[in-house]
């Protein structure tokens, strides 16, 4: 290995171990928890979107049900049928990715298309989750967890789901599966002709990709102690994680965490001091960055300096 | 009968909003069919409109429909200028219907945002200008508003089709929504039809928008939305890049909500628009009507 | 007889771009087509991949048929191909490049790499191992695109034009790789324009011209053919 590389190497495990001190050490630190805790939560969000975004080109406009999914069943768990909290998460993981499985037959719909009935769906999903009898699912009320807040506890299951996730995407992207959805991305029709399945590989993606949101809403339903169909299923949490995540630099792992990490601590302070403010930089954010900077800081980095490629992965 | 009453009362309805909707959908459908554009912020503009009438009316006295006389200008010219300043710049990147889908929800972010900043959450209401607000026929009520609406959208897509199928710049758009790379073997030059295309969509919107008080009460910096979801939904109903055809799938949409507005409870008719987008996208994308005699 | 291709037809809207087509292919041999552009070589080559379906006819390889199989399984089936312009992966190194056609291989990922640098040590390809593959010259990743195929065995291989566009020695080498994997006993099918070439390495050409067949023989027997001299020289 050259010197250059090593170099390289060294530094980015400097800054993981850096990170992931920082996070360990969260409810020490004189910064409110509740941004901490949210940055590991967006974190994941972006990560978990760039699995199917970043690396199969699809984009799932209703992402957001997968949160809500995770948040609504967790909460219904616990609060109906008096399920632990942390086992209710767990199952809210799996209704992601069972939502996922229901919905793969979308994934034969072009790009276009997939977005819109993406999108239709979780709102539909959203109206009738709002619409169910108040006794199941607390109608536009809502839920409450207050009963088992626990910021301290639940702050470190995000911080474990948060590396897993981290931890998942790295492993993909190495392993067998990260390289057919790269050939996939590259030239769909030579990955075929190779012997690809592509509707396969791009399933094993999308049902990846729903899991850890589903975790994060459920985790999250715990962390803020309430839930109601429009913080659960908000567009914006589409949004932000699309946001985020091309920021970054979509198809790499450092990508998300750089993207999340920048413009998350923005959105914190911008919203805190001026709160409509966030949705006008939100929306110019997305047009600047369609437009003129798709491949985000990671992407940019690495065309201007290819050595990079083989430390960012 | 009640049922009957009701029924008939429903599909009056259905026929008054559907031409409505119709034009909605015909120009997000001339936008899409000339440069693949998806314009995710038709809804927005829309709302643009309804609130310049609720200003020009509470501010200046003057009444939806002369606000036509600004609104049509403007929102044409308005068309052109953001064709020129985001869609070349589309066309270039490797996924332009992906990329204008994102684009343009950002523009609608930023436009209720501004909104927002700028008049408030709050909803505005037009006092109805003109007359009684509704008409009676026999056991049947009418808004007056919607019949006024209905009135003007129909006549809107009288003239829309006589444009595309008997004026040459009309079959010139024809022609690139079918192909645009053969129609410059002909000597048309995509880039100034497109741009006049986009020009004519938002100005259809806009029309829709400045008479949309008459018929929907309220207007909010969130209303954008719906009417964008109409938008797609009716012109998935009637065929993508078929102009005309988003009319009759504004139609039998239009009378699809109101007619199940009878069964189910209002609060749910939203999941009818996305289950009839999610079904038709599924089974046909090309939409209802594409390939018959009034499609492509 | 590993392929059959019996009464192939495909249309793409009122044109027939293959028509009503049939021939065979014997096991190990070298099969030319040629034709002139527009003759529907390409188009066959697609329908036996998998790539397009097929709006008529029959293709069976070893006595099954291919009707309504996905490229992928075709590709399964043991049948690679090499396109006009060389399909390989441009954002990804020589070595993915390889290892992409056997991703659902039970061997180890070590194995599969060893195997992969030993034919690229092959080739002349070892020392780009880590290059991206757009960073290849054309010449190169024909090479690369033919190389990858090696890498599942195949029994049967379409090559789409391989020699358009590559300079004599380039060409030569080609020829090589070519008969050695003939030798082994892969059978080829070979698209070409490249009419020496094709004499060469051929044991039999059939000739297309507006999607059908025209003409078939050795390589002698095409020459001497006036329907082939004619569609050549001819329209």
């Amino acid at each position: 290995m050259s010197k250059g590389l090593a170099n390289q190497n060294r530094v980015l495990l400097g800054l993981v171990v850096l990170g992931l001190l920082f996070f360990l050490s969260g409810p020490r630190l004189p910064i409110q928890l509740s941004f901490t805790f949210y940055l590991m939560l967006w974190i994941t969000m972006a990560i978990s979107f760039n699995i199917i975004y970043g690396y199969t080109g699809y984009l799932p406009f209703g992402y957001v049900a997968f949160y809500g999914v995770g948040s609504y069943l967790t909460a219904v768990l616990w609060s109906r049928l008096g399920i632990p909290i942390i086992l209710s998460i767990f199952m809210g993981g799996g209704g992601g990715i069972l939502l996922s499985l229901i919905f793969a037959g979308t994934l034969r719909l072009r790009g276009i298309y997939f977005a819109i009935v993406n999108f239709s769906c979780a709102m539909a999903l959203r109206i009738l989750i709002a619409n169910l009898p108040d006794k199941i699912a607390g109608g536009s009320f809502g839920i409450h967890l207050s009963a088992i807040y626990n910021p301290m506890i639940s702050y470190y299951v995000m911080l474990g789901v948060m590396v897993l996730s981290i931890v998942a995407l790295w492993r993909v992207s190495i392993s067998r599966l990260g390289i057919a959805l790269r050939c996939i991305r590259d030239d769909a029709q030579a990955a075929e002709v190779m012997g690809i399945d592509i509707a396969k590989t791009r399933l094993k993606a999308w049902v990846l990709s729903a899991f850890f949101p589903s975790l994060a809403g459920g985790i999250d339903a715990w962390f803020s102690g309430i839930i109601d169909p429009a913080s659960s299923f908000n567009l914006l949490i589409t949004t932000k994680s699309i946001v985020y995540a091309m920021f970054g630099g979509l198809g790499t792992i450092t990508g998300p965490v750089v993207g999340a990490i920048g413009l998350y601590t923005l959105d914190y302070i911008i919203w805190g001091r001026y709160p409509l403010l966030n949705l006008l930089i939100l929306g110019v954010m997305i047009s600047l960055l369609v437009l003129f900077f798709p491949r985000g800081i990671i992407g940019t980095l690495t065309r201007r300096y290819p050595s990079l490629r083989r430390v960012i992965l | 009968m009640m049922m009957g009453n009701l029924l008939f009362q429903a599909i009056l309805s259905g026929i008054l909003l559907g031409m409505i909707y119709g034009l909605i959908g015909a120009g997000l459908n001339i936008i899409y069919g000339v440069m693949r554009v998806v314009n995710f912020a038709h809804g927005e503009f829309l709302m643009i409109a309804a609130y310049m009438v609720y200003w020009f009316s509470v501010l200046y006295r003057i009444d939806p429909l002369s606000s036509l006389l600004v609104i049509i200008p403007l929102f044409f010219l308005a068309g052109m200028v953001i064709y020129h300043l985001v869609v070349p710049r589309l066309l270039k990147s490797e996924d332009p219907e992906m990329a204008s889908f994102l684009t343009f929800y950002g523009i609608s972010l930023v436009i209720t945002a501004l909104v927002l900043i700028a008049w408030g959450a709050d909803p505005r209401g037009l006092r109805f200008p003109y007359g009684t607000p509704s008409l009676r026929m026999g056991p049947f009520y009418l808004s007056t508003g919607r019949v006024i609406h209905f009135v003007f959208s129909s006549i809107t897509a009288l003239a829309l089709a006589l444009f595309l199928y008997r004026t040459h710049l009309g079959k010139a758009i024809r022609a690139i929504i079918q192909n645009r790379d053969a129609v410059k073997i002909v000597g048309i030059d995509p880039n100034k039809i497109s741009s006049v295309a986009f020009g004519i969509g938002l100005m259809l919107v806009g029309m829709t928008g400045a008479l949309i008080p008459l018929t929907f009460p309220g207007i909010t910096p969130g209303m954008g939305a719906s009417y964008t979801l109409i938008a797609f939904v009716v012109i998935v109903l009637g065929g993508l890049g078929n102009p005309m055809g988003s009319v009759i799938g504004g139609l039998i949409f239009g009378l699809t909500e109101n007619i199940s507005t009878l069964f189910l409870p209002l609060a749910l008719s939203p999941v009818i628009s996305f289950l009839i987008l999610i079904l038709i996208i599924m089974v046909r994308p090309q939409g209802f009507l594409a390939g018959t005699s009034t499609g492509t | 007889m590993i392929l059959t291709v019996s009464n192939l037809t495909k249309r793409f809207g009122g044109v027939v771009a293959v028509d009503h087509l049939s021939f065979e292919v014997k096991e190990k041999e070298i099969l030319g087509i040629i034709g002139p552009n527009g003759s529907g070589k390409t188009t066959t080559l697609n329908c036996i991949n998998g790539v397009y379906r097929s709006d008529e006819g029959v293709i069976s390889f070893e006595k099954r048929s291919l009707q309504g199989l996905l490229p992928h399984e075709i590709a399964h089936l043991g049948i690679g191909r090499t396109f006009q312009v060389p399909k390989i992966f441009k954002k990804m190194t020589v070595v993915e490049n390889l290892l992409a056609p056997v991703l659902d291989s039970r061997e180890s990922d070590a194995a599969l790499r060893q195997k992969a640098l030993q034919l690229l040590e092959e080739v002349d390809l070892a020392l780009l191992k880590d290059n991206l593959g757009e960073e290849l010259s054309g010449g190169q990743q024909k090479i690369l695109e033919l190389t990858r195929i090696l890498m599942f065995d195949p029994k049967m291989i379409l090559l789409d034009e391989p020699f358009a566009g590559i300079h004599p020695l380039l060409r030569t080498k080609f020829h090589e790789m070519i008969l050695s994997l003939h030798r082994k006993g892969t059978t080829f099918i070979l698209v070409s324009h490249d009419l020496p070439s094709l004499y060469l390495l051929s044991s039999r050409i059939i000739v297309l011209d507006n999607g059908r067949k025209i003409a078939q023989g050795s390589a002698k027997e095409i020459q001497r053919d006036d329907a082939v001299i004619e569609a050549y020289l001819g329209a």
